[in-house]
């Protein structure tokens, strides 16, 4: 059967499940909250691989995912939440790529009048295709597994607010990549103060311990101090804009001598512009130091920048567009050492069809520069999905 | 009689832009009483001076009046269109519409409300691009949370909530509250990891 064929079948398979989706709406369970958001798709994607442009191959594929939420309130203001995120890519041509990623969270809010309390515990499954880099990776797959937990607390104490939070995760990767593997500790201590109503400036320090499983990669402890302001900036425009300084310090070994320190500027900052009830823009950025994922790279540095805009067309259609840039440069002992870029563009249409059912079409670019020879790509991916509220 | 067009083009267009009349407030609590801010200046408002006129030059006009027993706000679009900010909410009304707030200090707690009778929904814009539509009679309440992002409630009736990738759906007060951006971007343990694309993947 062809592909397309293959693809025409699921798509309408998809609306006729939309079309009689009123039949599943009502969630009678008292005194649970529940919401469920079915989604199914069809995809066109030019690299899945992620290859270099003469061992690109092409594959149509489907889409399939759901996201559920759990709710029970209760003491009139607190609420325990699970939250499930599921999503899966089949190709039909290179099925190897066939990924899933699944993220489950639950969280307990406490909510009292000048202070409010979370508790929360994740466990995270990520894959994503890769390429074999020239015979030196041979997964197809970037394979992760990670549990987490962590509290945060915030006190409202007039015009200073205190924030502080603490979190543990555990990551494994699969074989081709278990230099990553590692124990993540992260703390943090914000406080702001009001200068003008929904204004404040405020200071934020992190300090960042990582505990690498593979003796031949750096433990790290890290700290990072950042200062800004976050509110309404201008009547049109608000969020967070900050800049520090961020220092690493990389515990050497007999095996991982590599030493290297990281001290840098960092900054960070996520901008939101409501034009009208219309069209809303916003931009993120940031430049931080992350991880190293190979031996004699402890870390490497990462600007990345986002811009979405979003538009509502009418009633029943929204248009939506993203540009995101991301330029990484690993630090460390070893003489080689990767530079990249990466661009991304985008935009997509949504259609709402009925009172559960949404029609989303949508076409993504992406290109990698990379100076390492293998490592560059270019990806185009168009989806057709149904996603259905319940 | 191109020349004729060509001018009549000009006055319609000069007569459609003049006629263009909106108003944009900004509504807080400040030490108890309640602060309005507008292109006019600041208006501070109490039991002894309950209500404040916003007017913009080109006729759009917006009354607020401040209820010191129950701490309400109520802000009236009495002519041309208006754009209300509070908190991480910003709220677009038209003329004739009405909506009812209750604002606290810092903005940790708040409640919008629909209070005309009649009429078109008002539109509730968040930082992260999500929206809530609120017909009349209907309304939400946003709550900060231990992370700086905000439980979005639905205190009365039906809206219509449009998510940041512009997906659509109906919820009531049986629906699960909806987690809204706050002014930070701190920790995202409640959603899925993005993928960052970083050098370790392709």
């Amino acid at each position: 059967m062809s592909k397309v064929l293959k693809a025409s079948i699921i798509l309408i398979f998809a609306f006729m499940m939309a079309c009689t989706s009123n039949a599943y709406a009502s969630f009678n369970a008292s005194p649970f909250e529940i919401d469920l958001q079915v989604r199914e798709g069809v995809s066109y994607n030019s690299n899945p691989a992620y290859d270099i442009r003469s061992r690109e191959k092409s594959s149509w594929g489907s889409k399939l995912g759901e996201t559920v939420t759990i709710q029970l309130p209760f003491g009139g203001t607190h609420r325990y939440t699970l939250l499930n995120n599921t999503d899966w890519t089949y190709y039909f041509n290179n099925n190897a790529f066939s990924h899933v990623n699944s993220n489950t969270v639950q969280s307990l809010d406490l909510i009292f009048s000048k202070w409010s309390f979370n508790l929360h515990q994740g466990f995270n499954i990520s894959s994503t295709p890769t390429t074999e880099q020239l015979g030196i990776v041979e997964s197809d797959l970037f394979k992760s597994v990670s549990p987490s937990a962590g509290i945060a607390a915030t006190g409202d104490l007039g015009k200073l607010t205190l924030r502080t939070g603490f979190d543990y995760s555990y990551k494994s990767y699969n074989q081709d990549y278990d230099l990553l593997d590692q124990d993540s500790y992260i703390a943090f201590a914000d406080a702001g103060f009001e200068v003008m109503p929904v204004l404040d400036v405020f200071t934020r320090y992190t300090a960042d311990m990582t505990k690498r499983r593979k003796d031949t990669m750096n433990d790290s402890f890290g700290n990072s101090i950042i200062g800004g302001v976050r509110g309404d900036i201008t009547p049109y425009l608000v969020g967070e804009v900050g800049a520090g300084y961020s220092w690493y310090d990389f515990k050497k070994t007999d095996t991982a001598p590599d030493e290297s320190d990281y001290s840098n500027m960092i900054y960070s900052g996520s901008l939101t512009n409501r034009l009208s009830r219309l069209t809303t823009q916003k931009v993120t950025f940031s430049l931080s130091p992350q991880q190293g994922y190979t031996q004699g790279h402890d870390y490497y540095k990462s600007y990345v920048t986002k811009y979405t805009i979003t538009h509502e067309l009418n009633d029943r259609i929204n248009l939506n567009g993203i540009a995101a840039y991301i330029n990484n440069a690993e630090g460390g002992a070893a003489e080689t050492k990767e530079k990249s870029e990466i661009y991304q563009i985008g935009g997509g249409i949504k259609y709402f069809i009925a009172k559960y059912a949404t029609l989303g079409i949508s076409y993504d670019f992406a290109y990698k520069d990379s100076n390492l020879h293998g490592k560059d790509y270019r990806q185009h991916e168009a989806v057709v999905q149904l996603i259905h509220n319940f | 009689m191109l020349k004729n067009a060509f001018m009549s083009v000009i006055c319609l267009s000069v007569a459609l832009c003049a006629s263009t009349a909106f108003a944009e407030i900004n509504v807080s609590a400040v030490d108890g009483k309640i602060e309005v801010m507008s292109a006019d200046g600041k208006v501070i408002l109490d039991e002894g001076n309950p209500t404040a006129t916003v007017t913009d030059t080109n006729g759009a006009k917006v009354n607020v009046t401040y209820d010191a027993e129950t701490k309400g706000v109520t802000v009236n679009a009495e002519s041309g269109s208006s754009s209300v900010t509070v908190g991480i909410a910003k709220v677009y009304m038209e003329q004739g519409q009405q909506l009812g707030l209750t604002v606290d200090e810092g903005t940790r707690n708040l409640t919008i409300t629909n209070t005309a009778t009649g009429g078109g929904p008002i539109v509730v814009v968040f930082p992260d691009g999500s929206k809530v539509s609120i017909p009349a009679g209907a309304g939400i309440s946003l709550t900060m949370l231990a992370d700086g992002n905000y439980d979005m409630k639905v205190t009365s009736g039906t809206v219509e909530y449009t998510d940041p990738e512009g997906n659509k759906r109906s919820l009531t007060g049986d629906s699960p509250v909806i987690i809204v951006q706050g002014f930070t971007t701190v920790p995202g343990w409640r959603t899925s990891e993005e993928e960052t694309m970083s050098p370790a993947t392709p």
